[in-house]
């Protein structure tokens, strides 16, 4: 009796309790989760168990609609997952590794605006009364969180499909996010309930009735449609996406190659996939489904031909811009009054690669399993070698050729141990990391119940070392790179397409970018240093050292040989190209890892703004104040780099904006408190203007504006020749965004600056003009004309430049200031300060601690700048400079371009009042680094003059060129097309600019104004209104047509 | 008389505690030092005459030396970087409890510790070497307990003055900056308890053993890296015709022989990914003395296994052998020796077997408390990874 209970008491002392779920709302910010991309804050709602921990965001609703937190999110509504990570030691206090941006159901492009988030109560729904059983797993059973609301639209631009397929103001949506004790997954049961009192079919509308409303689609009647349903992730932008198969890491484009082999409507065109999963550092996320009979994919199985169709496969139809649609569900062909139907998806949880995330997702289906592990290691040294990349397929030879099939992907840890589940089978391998060469495949056989391990070497890297000193002697930032030599094989293509055979995007490889210019040379690899010294490894083989620090210097090029095991030693002076005096250079739109969409640390931004030679970098992350000074100070930068907080803030729908330099909340989760859902344009500027430092010096900056999309301009049908918006008609008309801030006396001119050029957006910069001869048509009408700008039916510009645009603002009297940026998320393929802009502050004054912040706003108040990838185009009038004006009938203006060797200007313009030119010249060939022009201007009224210079010499490989193309509008709308003819369609045309070339110079001034009478300058065209005219009735308003549409009867 | 029998006792413990007592003053980590003096506690015989309830002695050892390694043409991070190195800065203290029980707790102040492997740069740092109280049961046996070293390892079981500046290389390892960095084989410190019985100090013929059971963690880890226990054991066998226990201190015939085993299964890895890894050890060791000549030689043979991840099983194998001759007086010791060593890290990799033959000459300075030792080593690495990494070591010991 005394020894059972001295067993008892030492049972209940030491024994291990049973692991546990909760669900609770969050009250402090210790119990978020924190990492790269944490948002979650106090009143979201937190479920975690021993595994694992995620964040449901609120509801965002307010009483007080002005206080409602719209778009605090990454998408517009609140109720989504927005943070998840593993239960990690010391992960507490906020101190996790959230890396995942959002996570949100999709009912094809309609989400929840959730009215409801809550922790159920026994009977699932939200509590209403204190004291109420709870889901909140203290029972022991699995802890839930419950979303409800109705439909909203993600965007508001494919109103028409979520209104025509899904119809969500007749239905209740809701999700439960449950989560068990012990495991690493959270079950997502989300549900579609019909309240209306009749019927509810799927598709809504037949196709007929579509078309009546405004699609306009010869065919279109014809087609037979679906509803598809799944989830939409946003995993981030340290996360690597991958799918099993034929994807593995190279999903984007396995997309679009999926659509070349679409079988048409109504399976939606798309990539099948047993499950999506991802690889990042410490962590990584996956999505499957349990079998169904209403798998999506499966429901239309003959639509995906040469397609593996699992028994739980997904519908992958795009990703873009870091967002991805899972389609994984079919509901039912009709809901009757107050029936639902539900779908279940896992949201899975890893340690940073493929095969914990397959793991887990293995577990789930239960099926039999044998484990793959082995250890790694250096074939030289024998040290384990760490973060190697263990990639597991299927086939008889190179995982690359076809029929292989990608099947996970294991990463190495500090031991150089891997370990994954597979199913029982037949498998090769391969390890590669970037720094090494890539193994041979190896055969092996996993059975089940069973382990296979293995041992492995790979093969040494080489080490290179570089110290590099400025012209002063001085260990400056610099940039090193080894660029080498490649033999592309035949079929490669003209310039040969480096992905078939340098890197392999399927097998997660690092882009190695060319210089595609027909020529052999490729980046290995590339390194931004904060004091030009560098120690790295790399694969061996020869190539040429490249060093380079910006615009401002000559590159230095020595040919090293790096062998396996060994190392070179390379000390480099760096040779100024031309002086700048008076002339800061800086990046105002920039991204690091605070941006859903960049993984990249702070330290190796400001690192490589630093070796790019930039002085200014304004932090411009999407929805999120960051201040790079901390970081600068801790890299040993502050005597190179001044930092400006800024923010990049980010609509959906109606473009971004820059606004600098900001104040930094401390308290806020993202720096700063903003809306930007459903707000109009000035709203947006107001809010950015209340975030800065000084109100009335702050900057608000147009960025990319003709990007679709993305760019304010474009949103808004901003007329290139009138500055003005416009109604679109045809098909843009229909897929316009509907909500009444997007109503054209809502668009506002109250912003300081435009990005002229963005990174290398080089197609963006001027209207679209025919090339000449032509391609082979036919064409939609208007018919082109060699030479000759693009236009639509209505005359304007089919593809509107945004220098264009700015002229005809100049003209309007409207001055913002042109500025160059790079938009960077990235580094190699991706460079900061490509473009720039140099910013007068004052002579003598351009050195670091010389200027100061108030100095650089005041140049971009003053219009002191110039947009350039490496020129440094001056324009004077006398002693007056760029931003200035000038009183005469006749100037002389003098053009001074200078520029390094590797960007040679070859052509200089002068522009003038309605973008006409004055002057085109060619430069000579041995003048193209320095060379100055006097043209002389007899304006007849009050004008303005622009000088342009541009040169057609390949800038890699301190630039690199744009060889992968965005995704491809056209590839989509082919795969949608089936059955349909869009011969006629200007969407169809395949006359456009072209959006992959290398990168050459280019550089623009902001304007001299000439003020010809001495009265004042008085703008040349009549000024912009204040408020533009209200928006045509005729606009296509798809809401309202479908509020008129009869309900359908039971 | 007392003092006479204690100083007596010490001077016997000292020296035959032997392997563990002086192997305790090894450190692990750095594997290079070797044990100037012996550093054991005194064992105490339950049926001493009143004992003092608690006494306490101070010890230490300062070991410095000047390197110099070849640079090697290919790799960056081999003998780049010659110049001065702290071996050692060990203090401690020990004594006895009670009469039934001793004790020792060292620390060293010149703890090698790096990032990663193959790195050159180092960083000393201060670490708990010994600590742990010997609680004696019998006339001969006792238990040991706290953080101590296990009579595992292939340096001879008994000696007074180490001929060479670092240890064997298969219970070293080799050192960053010396070549590509190995594990020695050899078990370091651990927390655990142990039962011990030393052979007999006096001339003839015994034998005694040890019993062990440890966390078989890292050597500074503060706890075990899993649920189950390292066990070793060990068995020792000492002759000596009476002339005391000093090999070269003039005596005739002196032999240790110690053969022993050890399994050790470890974690590694981080969580999520932790990995259960087992070492199954055998070691033997040999020590023959005679007048001014001892010869030694150690082996250690290990094979892991790999029960988490698979894979095949790691065989791995080091061993040396050494002379030594003194040449010098009681006044002027001068000693010279060779050493071969030979060290095969894993069976798995066909290249990674690296050798070494080392001169050596040691010096001492016995009123200054003080040996100069001065040893070249020519470095032999398999055809595939070789190096040119050939290295002389001046050191200086000072005994505190």
């Amino acid at each position: 009796m005394r020894v059972a209970a001295l067993l008892a008491l030492v049972t209940a002392c030491t024994g291990t309790a049973a692991p546990q779920s909760s669900a609770q709302r969050i009250g402090s910010l210790d119990d978020a989760i924190g990492g790269p991309h944490a948002i979650g804050r106090v009143g979201d709602f937190l479920l975690e168990n021993d595994q694992i921990r995620v964040v449901i965001a609120d509801t965002g609703r307010a009483a007080d609609p002005a206080q409602s937190t719209f778009g605090r999110v990454n998408t517009t509504y609140g109720g989504t997952l927005v943070d998840a990570d593993l239960r990690r030691l010391h992960g507490s206090q906020g101190r996790g590794n959230d890396q995942l941006a959002e996570l949100l159901p999709g009912f094809v492009f309609t989400v929840i605006d959730p009215t409801q988030v809550c922790v159920p109560n026994r009977q699932g729904a939200c509590p209403k009364a204190a004291g109420e059983f709870l889901r909140d797993g203290s029972d022991g059973g699995p802890a839930e969180i419950l979303v409800k609301g109705t439909g909203g639209d993600l965007l508001q631009m494919v109103a028409l499909l979520n209104t025509g397929l899904v119809f969500p103001s007749n239905l209740e949506l809701s999700t439960v996010y449950r989560l068990r004790p012990g495991q690493r997954w959270v079950e997502i049961e989300t549900t579609v309930r019909n309240v209306s009192n009749g019927a509810h079919p799927f598709p809504y509308l037949q196709p007929q009735q579509i078309k009546n409303l405004g699609l306009d689609i010869p065919g279109l009647e014809n087609l037979q449609l679906s509803t598809p349903m799944g989830m939409l992730p946003l995993l981030g932008g340290e996360q690597d996406l991958f799918t099993p198969g034929v994807g593995g890491f190279n999903v984007q484009y396995a997309i679009e190659d999926a659509y070349k082999i679409a079988g048409g409507f109504p399976g939606f065109p798309g990539l099948a996939a047993d499950f999506v999963a991802s690889r990042g550092v410490g962590v990584s996320y996956g999505l499957t489904v349990p079998k169904s009979p209403n798998n999506y994919i499966q429901a239309y199985r003959s639509q995906y031909p040469m397609q593996d169709v699992t028994d739980h496969a997904l519908l992958l139809p795009f990703t873009y811009a870091g967002v991805a649609a899972v389609f994984m569900a079919k509901p039912p062909d009709r809901l009757g009054p107050g029936e639902e139907f539900s779908f279940t998806s896992y949201f899975v949880i890893g340690d940073g690669d493929v095969g914990s995330v397959y793991d887990t997702i293995l577990e789930i289906r239960g099926e039999p399993t044998g484990t793959f592990g082995g250890r790694v290691a250096d074939e030289l040294t024998g040290a384990p070698v760490a973060a190697a990349n263990v990639l597991v397929f299927t086939g008889d030879g190179d995982p690359l050729a076809p029929g292989a099939k990608i099947v996970s992907q294991m990463e190495t840890d500090a031991n150089g141990a891997f370990l994954g589940k597979l199913p029982p089978g037949q498998y090769r391998f391969i390890i590669h990391r970037d720094d090494r060469v890539t193994t041979a495949p190896q055969p092996f056989a996993v059975v089940a119940g069973e382990a296979t391990g293995v041992f492995a070497q790979v093969a040494p890297p080489a080490t290179i070392i570089v110290a590099a000193v400025d012209e002063l002697g001085r260990h400056a930032p610099a940039k090193v790179q080894l660029v080498g030599k490649f033999t592309a094989p035949g079929g490669a293509g003209n310039p040969p397409d480096a992905r078939t055979f340098l890197y392999s995007l399927k097998l997660g490889e690092r882009k190695r970018p060319t210089a595609f210019d027909g020529g052999q040379r490729f980046i290995e690899g590339a390194w931004w240093t904060v004091d030009g010294r560098l120690e790295a490894k790399v694969r061996p083989g020869t190539y040429d050292l490249v060093v380079s620090r910006g615009p401002e210097y000559e590159v230095v090029t020595k040919q090293v040989t790096l062998k396996a095991g060994s190392f070179v030693s390379e000390a480099v002076a760096l040779k100024r190209a031309f002086a700048t005096p008076g002339w800061v250079a800086g990046d105002f739109h920039l991204h690091a890892a605070p941006s859903t969409d960049s993984g990249l640390p702070i330290d190796q931004r400001v690192a490589s703004c630093a070796a790019e030679g930039l002085e200014v970098a304004v932090a411009t992350d999407h929805n999120f104040i960051t201040d790079y000074a901390p970081v600068i100070a801790s890299s040993g930068l502050d005597g190179w780099l001044l930092g400006i907080p800024g923010i990049e803030l980010t609509t959906f729908e109606m473009g971004h904006f820059n606004a600098y330099p900001l104040r930094v909340d401390p308290g806020s989760t993202r720096g700063g408190e903003f809306r930007w859902a459903n707000q109009p344009p000035q709203k947006l500027m107001d809010q950015l203007r209340d975030l800065a430092v000084d109100k009335a010096t702050g900057i608000v900056q147009v960025n990319h504006p003709r990007q679709q999309v993305l760019g304010y301009f474009a949103q808004f049908f901003i007329d290139a020749a009138t500055a003005q918006p416009y109604t679109p008609t045809g098909l843009l008309g229909v897929f316009a965004p509907y909500g009444d801030e997007f109503r054209a006396e809502n668009f506002s001119y109250d912003f300081d600056a435009i990005e002229l050029l963005t990174g290398n957006h080089f197609e963006d910069i001027h209207s679209f003009r025919a090339p000449n001869p032509l391609p082979p048509g036919p064409f939609p009408d208007p018919q082109p004309v060699p030479g000759q700008i693009v236009v639509d039916g209505d005359g304007r510009a089919k593809f509107p430049g945004t220098v264009e645009t700015w002229f005809a603002m100049l003209d309007r009297g409207h001055r913002a200031t042109g500025m160059g940026t790079s938009d960077t998320h990235g580094l190699i393929g991706d460079e900061p300060g490509y473009a720039r802009t140099m910013l007068f502050v004052g002579q003598g004054k351009d050195e670091l601690g010389a200027f100061t912040r108030d100095d650089v706003i005041t140049a971009i108040r003053s219009h002191r700048a110039i947009t350039t990838n490496a020129p440094l185009l001056e324009m004077r009038v006398g002693d007056k400079m760029i931003g200035d004006t000038v009183v005469g009938s006749t100037v002389e203006v003098e053009i001074h371009v200078r520029a390094p060797s590797w960007a040679k200007v070859d052509k200089v313009t002068l522009y003038t009042t309605g973008g006409a030119v004055v002057g085109a010249f060619d430069v000579p060939a041995d003048q193209g680094t320095d060379y100055t022009r006097v043209v002389t201007v007899r304006p007849t009224a009050d004008a303005w003059v622009v000088a342009e210079a541009t040169g057609s010499g390949n800038m890699f490989p301190v630039l690199t060129p744009t060889e992968l193309p965005p995704l491809d509008a056209t590839v989509v709308i082919q795969a949608l097309s089936i059955g349909l003819d869009l011969g006629s369609l200007p969407i169809a045309s395949n006359l456009k600019p072209q959006r992959t070339h290398i990168s050459t110079p280019y550089a623009i001034t902001n304007p001299i104004w000439i003020d010809v009478d001495g009265n004042g300058w008085t703008p040349p065209k009549p000024p912009l209104p204040k408020k533009t005219a209200a928006r045509p009735a005729a606009l296509p308003d798809i809401r309202a047509q479908f509020d008129a549409l009869p309900e359908v009867s039971p | 008389m007392k003092l006479r029998l204690r100083c007596g006792v010490i001077a016997a413990t000292l020296v035959t505690m032997g392997a563990a007592a002086r192997a305790d003053d090894e450190d692990k980590v750095d594997a290079t030092d070797a044990a100037p003096e012996p550093a054991a506690p005194p064992v105490v015989r339950p049926a001493a005459p009143a004992p003092e309830k608690f006494t306490w002695e101070p010890w230490g050892y300062l070991r410095l030396q000047y390197i110099a390694v070849q640079n090697d043409p290919n790799v960056e991070f081999i003998g780049r970087d010659d110049g001065f190195e702290l071996l050692n800065v060990r203090v401690g203290v020990r004594g006895t409890l009670a009469g039934r029980a001793t004790y020792m707790i060292a620390f060293d102040g010149a703890v090698d510790e790096r990032d990663r492997v193959n790195v050159p740069d180092g960083k000393l740092r201060v670490g708990l070497r010994d600590a742990f109280t010997d609680v004696a049961l019998s006339k001969t046996m006792v238990v040991r307990a706290g953080l101590f070293r296990t009579s595992t390892d292939t340096e001879p079981l008994l000696e007074i003055h180490r001929l060479f500046v670092d240890r064997g290389l298969e219970s070293r390892g080799m050192r960053a900056t010396e070549g590509f960095e190995t594990r020695g084989l050899t078990a370091g410190r651990s927390l655990g308890a142990a039962l011990r019985v030393e052979p007999g100090r006096e001339a003839g013929s015994t034998i005694g053993f040890e019993v062990a059971i440890q966390n078989g963690a890292d050597e500074l880890a503060s706890n075990n890296n899993n649920d189950k226990p390292a066990i070793s054991a060990a068995l020792l066998f000492r002759t000596h015709d009476g002339d005391g226990l000093v090999p070269n201190g003039g005596g005739k015939l002196h032999a240790d022989l110690q053969i022993a085993g050890r399994f050790n299964p470890r974690t590694a890895g981080d969580l999520p990914f932790r990995q259960d890894e087992n070492d199954l050890q055998a070691i033997v060791n040999a020590n023959i003395g005679t007048g001014r000549f001892v010869l030694g030689a150690g082996a250690v043979f290990q094979r892991t296994t790999f029960p988490s991840v698979g894979g095949p099983d790691s065989d791995a194998f080091g061993a040396h052998a050494q002379a030594m001759v003194s040449i010098g007086t009681a006044e002027r010791p001068f000693s010279i020796g060779y050493r071969f060593g030979i060290l095969d890290p894993s069976s798995l990799v066909t290249t990674d077997r690296v050798m070494e033959h080392t001169a050596a000459a040691v010096v001492g300075v016995p009123r200054l408390r003080m040996r100069f030792l001065l040893q070249g080593t020519h470095v032999i690495e398999q055809v595939g990874r070789e190096l040119s990494n050939d290295r002389v070591q001046l050191a200086a010991e000072l005994t505190l």
